[in-house]
């Protein structure tokens, strides 16, 4: 349930969205890769009208937005490769694609990629043999496979211990500005939060309570963000 | 209220007032002793009737010990070349039908599961399996006898529609079964729905659908020995032709032939569900 959300990513940002279970936060990022459709309302994408479209439209629209999830979503029975290139599917015609015949190309950038993730060694594995960290990099290794315009991620540490979750936010924030790519991130976190983003944005039941740069994240919004300030102490 | 209900509650059964709340507790302590009852009753009424009685009995034991006798030694010579040839033909009848139904069974799993379709299209596929599903092979068979002819093209649209029924239905369970997160991650990247379909739902499935379609070659093969009764082509019509001969050491060849052929199918479908495990 979203109401009157209303919000502009800006070019090579990292944006973090913090609120409570139930805020909204996960609807927005669905709707922006139009996983769902809102019932009204625009978003904007390099000037296309999202929940608009519809067919080869939206998905050539999906193919330039990466995802990365809370549960890493990885597809268990593939090979880490196989996973990577998931994020090519989306430019390939559909018997190309349904007969793995990926370019050449692909597979160096999925290599390249893989290696800098500090994965290669994984590529022929299944993904279901990794760990928890490993599985998240392998996500984060599909949606950049996408050569993505924008990159949302939900929760992408929820499902991860501190440590991991601070790596894993870190390789993310560096592929990302190294590639100039925005990126839109939903966490509870608010630690995490304070440490990589730019700029935070909180929702509470569906609206946005705040907006501003990290250093303007007082004990005070917090509490308005969550509700009481007692979890803080 | 049960007894540890009670317990737990610390409350007692509470004193009977009235007819009616007598007549309550008593089937609350009694309702499954009467139901036993009331079965073991119609158990012996139900054998009465069937005329089975133990001198029925006895005397059925004398006699298949003489069937038995009768049965030894197993003569495969005699009619040596039609039994090689309808063995053939049950094994072939399995083997093409089990293909044909996996084949159609693999569009059809995937039609009918409602995590993937609009009720629409699954609720005519659905239907369309439960048909096939609806009738014994031997019913379906006899059906088919009389629409294309005695021989094995009968036995093989039979087990085909046969299989379509089971391994449909096992299919689309085991669709529905899926984890939609990793479907969603794969639409997520823009693939279309013919690359959704292969990369997120298929490599989720593919080994639970070798399983099923070992299993029902194993079920098809057991039916295609049986087929030939109705004429449906395969061993089934040698077996019943020797026995209404009274050729029994005939019926023995075919019979140990029949096992031979089954143990063989388990040890080969454990050995390939194990491969793709």
């Amino acid at each position: 349930m979203l109401r009157d959300v209303s919000l502009d990513v800006k070019p090579d940002e990292i944006l973090i969205i913090i609120g409570p279970s139930g805020a909204g936060k996960s609807t927005l990022m669905r709707c922006i890769n139009h996983l769902i459709t809102p019932s009204s309302g625009h978003i904007y994408f390099k000037g296309l009208d999202i929940p608009s479209l519809h067919g080869d439209q939206m998905r050539a629209c999906r193919r330039r937005i990466g995802m990365v999830f809370q549960e890493f979503n990885l597809v268990e029975r593939l090979t880490v490769l196989e996973n990577l290139l998931i994020g090519r599917l989306g430019y390939m015609k559909p018997l190309e694609a349904f007969f793995q015949r990926y370019a050449s190309e692909d597979i160096d950038a999925a290599e390249a990629l893989l290696t800098r993730l500090g994965l290669r060694e994984f590529a022929l594995k299944r993904a279901d043999n990794l760990s928890g960290g490993q599985r998240q990099r392998v996500g984060i290794g599909r949606a950049l496979m996408q050569n993505p315009e924008l990159l949302l991620a939900d929760e992408p540490t929820s499902s991860l211990d501190p440590k991991t979750s601070v790596e894993v936010m870190e390789t993310m924030a560096e592929l990302a500005r190294e590639r100039h790519i925005p990126v839109l991130v939903n966490m509870h976190d608010v630690n995490l939060a304070r440490r990589f983003a730019d700029r935070i944005v909180g929702m509470r039941e569906g609206r946005i309570v705040f907006d501003g740069k990290k250093e303007e994240l007082t004990n005070d919004t917090l509490a308005k963000i969550y509700g009481g300030d007692s979890w803080m102490h | 209220m049960d007894a540890l209900t009670r317990r737990f509650l610390k409350t007692q059964e509470p004193v009977p007032t009235g007819g009616m709340e007598k007549v309550r507790r008593f089937f609350r302590f009694y309702g499954v002793q009467i139901l036993l009852f009331l079965f073991a009753a119609y158990l012996l009424f139900a054998l009465s009737r069937l005329g089975i009685s133990p001198k029925r009995i006895s005397e059925g034991f004398t006699q298949g010990k003489v069937f038995l006798n009768r049965l030894f030694p197993p003569d495969f010579i005699t009619r040596w070349d039609d039994i090689r040839h309808d063995m053939l033909e049950s094994l072939e009848i399995a083997i093409v039908a089990s293909i044909i139904g996996i084949f159609l069974s693999l569009p059809l799993g995937l039609l009918g599961a409602r995590n993937l379709m609009p009720s629409v299209v699954t609720w005519p596929v659905r239907f369309f399996i439960s048909l096939a599903r609806a009738f014994n092979p031997i019913i379906i068979g006899i059906i088919f006898v009389k629409a294309v002819g005695f021989g094995p093209l009968a036995g093989l649209l039979t087990l085909s529609v046969a299989s379509v029924g089971f391994i449909g239905k096992l299919f689309i369970e085991a669709v529905e079964e899926i984890s939609m997160k990793q479907v969603e991650a794969v639409r997520a990247s823009g693939a279309s729905f013919l690359s959704v379909i292969r990369f997120g739902v298929l490599p989720q499935v593919s080994a639970r659908f070798i399983g099923f379609g070992m299993y029902q070659f194993d079920s098809n093969l057991r039916n295609s020995t049986t087929l030939g009764i109705v004429g449906a082509g395969g061993i089934g019509g040698t077996l019943f032709a020797a026995y209404q001969r009274f050729d029994y050491r005939i019926v023995c060849a075919i019979v140990l032939l029949i096992i031979g052929l089954i143990i063989l199918d388990e040890y080969v479908s454990e050995r390939v569900r194990r491969v793709f495990q």
